[in-house]
C-alpha cells in the first residue's frame, strides 16, 4: 500500500513536472522572439510575417478588406460539415470547442489527436468513405470549424506522462536537422525568423498555428498544417512524411503548444 | 560503330573484372566498386533512414535510376550513382545520431 | 595550374561518359552561374553578393572576402561543410552532402573570393 502511494505520488509529481516544463519551454521560446524581434507584441504573432514587416502587412490588410480568396471555400466547408453529418460526432459537435480541444493526447490510444485526424475519423464513420489530409474537403471543413473559434486562444495541454513523451518527440523533430540541406524547422522559423530568404520573410514559429488551415498564394489554394510540413521537408531535401503520420501529429502537438495563449484567427491568408 | 562496340565491350570487361576480382566495399564511407554491393548498401541504408523518418528526398530516385543504368549495361555510371545514393544514406545516418541532442539553444 | 587543367578535363570526360553524351560540346557553367543558380549554389538565398539581385539576409554579406579569408582554403572549407566550424550553422554542407560537385565548389570559391 505504501508503495502504491509512493508510486501515485511519484506519478503526480511527474505530471506536474510535465506541464511546468511545457510552460518553461514556452517562456524561453517567447523570450527568444522578444530578443530577435523586440518590436513585435506577443498578441501580434497571430499575424505571422505581417507582424514583422509593414509593407507586407499593408498588402495583407488590402486582401482582407476585399473578398479574401478563401472565403467561399470556408463557407462551403460549413455546408459540408452539416451535409456529411460531422455534427453528429461527439468530438466535433460543437465546432468552437473542437478547435480549442485539439490537438490533445488520447490516453486510450496513447496518440495525439489533431483536429484533422478527428475530422477524418468522423467523416469515415458518417459516410463510410475516406477523406484526404492535405487539401480539398478536409481543409474547407477544418477551416470552417476553426473560424467558429476565432478570438479564442490556443490552449494545448500536456498533462500525462504519455503526452509528455509525444510532446518531447515533436520537439525533437522540430529542432533536429534533416535532409540533404541539413536544416531544422527551427533553423528558419526560430533562429532566423524575420530575416529574408531571397525576398521572402521567414515566418516566426510563434503564432504559426493560429491561422491554420491556411490559404497560400503559392498554392493558389488552401492547405492543412501537415501539407505545409511536407512542403518544408521537401525544401530541406528530406523525404516528406505522410500528413497525419504519428511524427507529424507529435510535432503539431509541440508546435501548437508553443502558441498557447495566442488568439485563433479567421484571417488565414499567407504568401 | 565497330569502334563504339569495342569500347563498350572493353569497359564492360574491365568493370566486370573490377567487380569480381577485387570487390571492395566500405560501408562507412559509401564506396563500393561492384554494383551489387553498392546498390545493396544503398538500399539497406535507405531502409534504416526511412524507419526513423530521416530519409532524404532524392535517395529513392537515385537507387531506381542506378538500377535502370545497370540494366542498360551502363555499369560504371550505375556503380557511381549507387555509391552516391549510399553516401546519402551514410550522411542521413550521421544526422540521425545528432537528433538525440537536438533542442533549443536558448 | 596543371592540376586544375587535369581536373577540368576529368570533369568533362566524366560528363561525356555519364550524363550528356549528346551535348559533349556544351559549355561549362561560369562561376557566377553556379553561385547564383537557384538549383545550384543559390547563395543569394541567404547572402548579399555584389551584382546579385534580391539577396536574402540570413547569412553575412559576402564582401571583402580576401581580407576575411587570408587563406582561400578556409573559405572553400566553409562552403564544403560549414558545420565543421559551427555545428548549428543553417548553411547546407554543400560538399559533405554532395549538393554540389567538387568542381562547382571550386568555381564558387573562386567567384566569391573575387568579391
Amino acid at each position: 500500500m505504501k508503495k502504491l502511494i509512493t508510486t501515485v505520488a511519484g506519478l503526480g509529481l511527474l505530471v506536474n513536472v510535465a506541464s511546468a516544463d511545457v510552460a518553461s519551454d514556452q517562456k524561453a521560446f517567447i523570450n527568444h522572439f522578444k530578443t530577435i524581434l523586440p518590436n513585435v507584441e506577443f498578441a501580434d504573432y497571430t499575424n505571422g510575417v505581417y507582424a514583422v514587416d509593414q509593407d507586407s502587412r499593408e498588402q495583407f490588410e488590402e486582401i482582407l478588406d476585399g473578398i479574401p480568396p478563401y472565403e467561399e471555400a470556408v463557407e462551403k466547408g460549413g455546408k459540408e460539415y452539416l451535409k456529411f453529418g460531422l455534427n453528429k460526432c461527439t468530438s466535433l459537435k460543437n465546432p468552437a470547442v473542437a478547435r480549442i480541444k485539439h490537438p490533445y493526447f488520447d490516453e486510450a490510444t496513447q496518440q495525439v489527436v489533431t483536429l484533422e485526424s478527428a475530422i477524418k475519423k468522423c467523416y469515415q464513420q458518417q459516410t463510410g468513405k475516406k477523406l484526404g489530409s492535405k487539401k480539398g474537403k478536409i481543409v474547407r471543413i477544418s477551416a470552417w470549424i476553426s473560424d467558429q473559434a476565432a478570438g479564442q486562444k490556443v490552449n494545448v495541454k500536456v498533462e500525462s506522462i504519455g503526452a509528455r513523451v509525444a510532446y518531447e518527440k515533436g520537439k525533437t523533430f522540430f529542432y533536429a536537422k534533416r535532409g540533404q540541406l541539413n536544416m531544422s524547422c527551427a533553423d528558419c522559423h526560430v533562429y532566423n525568423a524575420g530575416k529574408k530568404a531571397r525576398a521572402d520573410i521567414l515566418s516566426p514559429a510563434l503564432g504559426h498555428t493560429t491561422h491554420i488551415p491556411m490559404y497560400r498564394a503559392k498554392w493558389s489554394g488552401m492547405g492543412t498544417l501537415h501539407r505545409r510540413y511536407g512542403g518544408c521537408l521537401k525544401n530541406m531535401r528530406a523525404k516528406p512524411l505522410k500528413a497525419q503520420s504519428e511524427a507529424f501529429r507529435n510535432m503539431e502537438f509541440f508546435h501548437q503548444a508553443m502558441s498557447n495563449g495566442l488568439e485563433i484567427t479567421a484571417d488565414r491568408y499567407r504568401k | 560503330m565497330k569502334k563504339l562496340l569495342l569500347t563498350t565491350m572493353a569497359v564492360f570487361a574491365l568493370t566486370v573484372q573490377a567487380g569480381s576480382s577485387s570487390s571492395v566495399h566500405n560501408w562507412n564511407n559509401g564506396y563500393s566498386n561492384s554494383f551489387k554491393s553498392a546498390i545493396k548498401a544503398a538500399e539497406t541504408g535507405y531502409k534504416a533512414n526511412l524507419a526513423v523518418n530521416m530519409a532524404w528526398r532524392d535517395t529513392r530516385k537515385m537507387i531506381t535510376e542506378a538500377k535502370k543504368l545497370h540494366k542498360a549495361g551502363k555499369n560504371v555510371a550505375a556503380i557511381a550513382l549507387a555509391n552516391k545514393a549510399h553516401k546519402q544514406t551514410v550522411n542521413a545516418t550521421a544526422q540521425t545520431a545528432l537528433t538525440e541532442s537536438a533542442g533549443p539553444r536558448f | 595550374m596543371n592540376k586544375s587543367i587535369s581536373s577540368i578535363s576529368a570533369v568533362v570526360i566524366l560528363a561525356i561518359l555519364f550524363m550528356m553524351p549528346t551535348q559533349a560540346g556544351a559549355k561549362e557553367m561560369t562561376g557566377e552561374e553556379v553561385t547564383f543558380g537557384r538549383k545550384l549554389g543559390n547563395c543569394l538565398a541567404c547572402h548579399v553578393i555584389l551584382d546579385g539581385n534580391l539577396p536574402g539576409t540570413i547569412g553575412p554579406e559576402l564582401l571583402a572576402m580576401k581580407a576575411r579569408y587570408p587563406n582561400k582554403a578556409d573559405l572553400r572549407e566553409q562552403i564544403w561543410d560549414s558545420t565543421i566550424k559551427n555545428p548549428h550553422s543553417i548553411m547546407p554542407p554543400f560538399g559533405k552532402h554532395q549538393v554540389l560537385t567538387e568542381r562547382q565548389i571550386d568555381q564558387i570559391t573562386d567567384f566569391i573570393y573575387s568579391k
